[in-house]
């Protein structure tokens, strides 16, 4: 579960180096954003967003196979 | 096997010691570097011991970004509204998914949750342009409604495992005293669930309070709106990072989130004990406590049997009884002559003086009464109960008269719905037959009061009678039988399922009673009798004279 928060994290990199220096701190998160909002790019932007979210779903259908699967 | 305790509790306090040094010490250099001037926040060596000016929080801060009281402002507007959306549409979904059986049930909640494991960055580009085509980017609404969607799911999600852990025969009992499925929501279910709303509404505080960052950076650049967290912001990057007034606005910026949690934290104590009572006072509203005399009544002698009626009802009271329930003819006496005359100086009119004396009886003990007398209207003569509470008067005609009396019969069979669990009246011989306790238990009744004169000679018939309207019908019967000379006494309380609760002898006695409605309810859902009539085919009891 934390391994999923840690991915969705921005805010604090965000403040902390903005994606930089030099992209070497940007996540899959800070580059969705960026592209979006610095660059006014919303196509590529919605393709990053959408591979991520491809990502997290793989990650989370595992995740509640193994966890969830007790809770419910 | 001490030392080894002894060293586990030493690694687990220094495993813990670890942690929260591990979250606190960024909190603390905030705090720290709050106080400092900027000259000596990047001094090298760090100073152990920081300097202290008051002047970050109470000049410079304010002086840099004027606005940052607004930015507060705004920031509680904001996780106000959030809070209040989520809770306000997390406690009927949680009520649904907990309570209703649908299909796909599990999944909806799953996707729901789901929800959760994408951050909302991911969202941004289609929200942008939902919120572009709303026209509300830059207003209050481009935090607020994004907020209140990614704190609903994991309040839906709280909301329901609350709602399941409160016992459902308490909505039952709140059905049977005629709540709608909202009233009950609203009047049982949420107030026992003060800790569990209260954690959700924390939850979804604390996760807007933080997660308006984002959602402020992307759709709020106008300074009116924007909140404390984006609003620190501003204090970076013009020509330096002032560091200490950052730190100082932080420090202010996370002030009510703490400050919320330890406040509400008490609450969340005190909720769960009101919800510990309410719980008690719920389980009282569902049980009735009622009474049963088992008096002898002297024929003619009204004076001697209110008396007696007076004193019951006192005593009766006394034991918590809301309801007290006197023999067939309790203040006329069972007449031993049967002659017109007779029973016409015997009976009285209603409203009249015994029903006078008995209203007073019922106000100054609080009690509701049922006693029976001869009640005279025009020239005829009925053997009628009056259902006597504080400050109105009911009767009940007996409708199946005994061959032996000379009365005329009543001809209504209604219920009295205004207590709980619906009251139904029969008198005595009314009992013998199964149709009128039956159209009294489909009206709602899930009580039936039977003040009767039941000869010494039909005792044990009686009771096997009493016993099966009880057992047909699903309902709690209370039997109050005439004592003394010539009656069967045997007073008693059968329960749903057929099963004496409680009985007299043949003596003078006072029975007390608590009546479990909640157990009626579960018995009736366990057999299952009421969904199983066949009415189509009952017509014959109507047709055939």
């Amino acid at each position: 579960m934390s391994s999923v928060w840690t991915f969705n994290s921005f805010d604090i990199i965000w403040v902390q180096t903005g994606g930089g220096p030099l992209s070497a701190t940007t996540t899959l998160v800070i580059k969705t954003y960026k592209t979006a909002f610095r660059q006014w790019d919303f196509g590529v932007s919605s393709t990053l967003a959408v591979i991520t979210f491809i990502i997290l779903t793989i990650v989370s259908i595992v995740y509640s196979r193994f966890v969830l699967k007790e809770d419910l | 096997m001490k030392e080894l305790k002894m060293f586990k509790h030493i690694l687990l306090y220094s495993v813990i010691f670890v942690f929260l040094l591990f979250i606190l010490t960024p909190l603390i250099e905030m705090v720290f570097t709050s106080f400092q001037s900027m000259d000596s926040v990047f001094s090298i060596p760090h100073p152990l011991l920081p300097e202290f000016h008051i002047s970050t929080y109470t000049k410079e801060m304010w002086e840099q970004v004027p606005l940052l009281p607004r930015y507060f402002l705004n920031s509680l507007i904001i996780s106000f509204a959030v809070t209040i959306i989520s809770i306000c549409l997390a406690s009927p979904a949680g009520y649904s998914i907990s309570r209703f059986k649908f299909p796909g049930r599990h999944l909806l909640l799953l996707i729901t949750l789901s929800i959760n494991m994408f951050s909302p960055v991911i969202l941004l580009v289609p929200l942008y342009k939902t919120m572009a085509a709303f026209r509300i980017l830059n207003t209050y609404w481009s935090m607020i409604l994004p907020g209140a969607a990614f704190t609903l799911p994991f309040c839906i999600w709280m909301l329901a495992g609350y709602f399941k852990n409160i016992p459902k025969d308490l909505e039952e009992a709140s059905f049977i005293d005629g709540c709608s499925r909202a009233q009950t929501l609203i009047r049982i279910v949420l107030p026992l669930s003060a800790p569990g709303l209260v954690t959700a509404a924390i939850y979804s505080f604390i996760v807007s309070w933080s997660q308006q960052f984002i959602f402020a950076l992307a759709f709020a650049t106008d300074k009116e709106v924007m909140p404390i967290t984006r609003g620190i912001y501003e204090y970076f990057g013009r020509n330096i990072n002032q560091w200490n007034t950052i730190m100082s606005s932080s420090v202010i910026a996370i002030v009510p989130v703490i400050f919320l949690f330890i406040f509400l934290q008490r609450y969340l104590i005190q909720g769960l004990t009101a919800g510990a009572t309410k719980m008690q006072m719920l389980k009282k509203m569902k049980n009735m406590r009622v009474a049963i005399a088992q008096i002898e009544a002297k024929p003619g002698n009204k004076e001697h049997n209110i008396d007696k009626i007076s004193k019951y009802s006192q005593k009766a009271s006394k034991k918590g009884a809301r309801l007290i329930i006197f023999p067939e003819l309790s203040v006329a006496g069972y007449p031993n002559d049967f002659s017109r005359k007779a029973l016409k100086i015997l009976s009285e009119l209603v409203p009249g003086p015994s029903t006078d004396l008995l209203l007073q009886i019922a106000k100054k003990h609080s009690i509701d009464i049922i006693a029976g007398l001869a009640e005279k209207e025009g020239n005829k003569i009925f053997d009628t109960s009056l259902f006597v509470r504080e400050n109105n008067v009911e009767k009940y005609r007996k409708t199946h008269v005994h061959w032996t009396e000379p009365f005329s019969p009543g001809n209504k069979l209604e219920i009295n719905d205004t207590i709980p669990g619906g009251l139904g009246i029969l008198i005595c011989f009314d009992a013998s037959f199964s149709e009128p306790a039956r159209i009294l238990t489909l009206q709602g009744a899930k009580t039936i009061a039977v003040p009767s004169a039941v000869p010494e000679s039909f005792g044990k018939p009686a009771q096997m009678r009493m016993i099966a309207r009880a057992l047909d019908n699903q309902i709690y019967l209370l039997y109050s039988n005439l004592c003394g000379k010539g009656f069967a006494g045997d007073s008693m309380v059968v329960g749903p399922r057929g099963e004496i609760i409680v009985r007299a002898g043949k003596s003078e006695s006072l029975l007390i009673c608590d009546l479990d409605f909640a157990f009626l309810a579960s018995w009736r859902k366990e057999e299952k009798i009421f969904p199983g009539r066949r009415p189509e085919l009952y017509g014959k009891l109507t047709d055939v004279r």
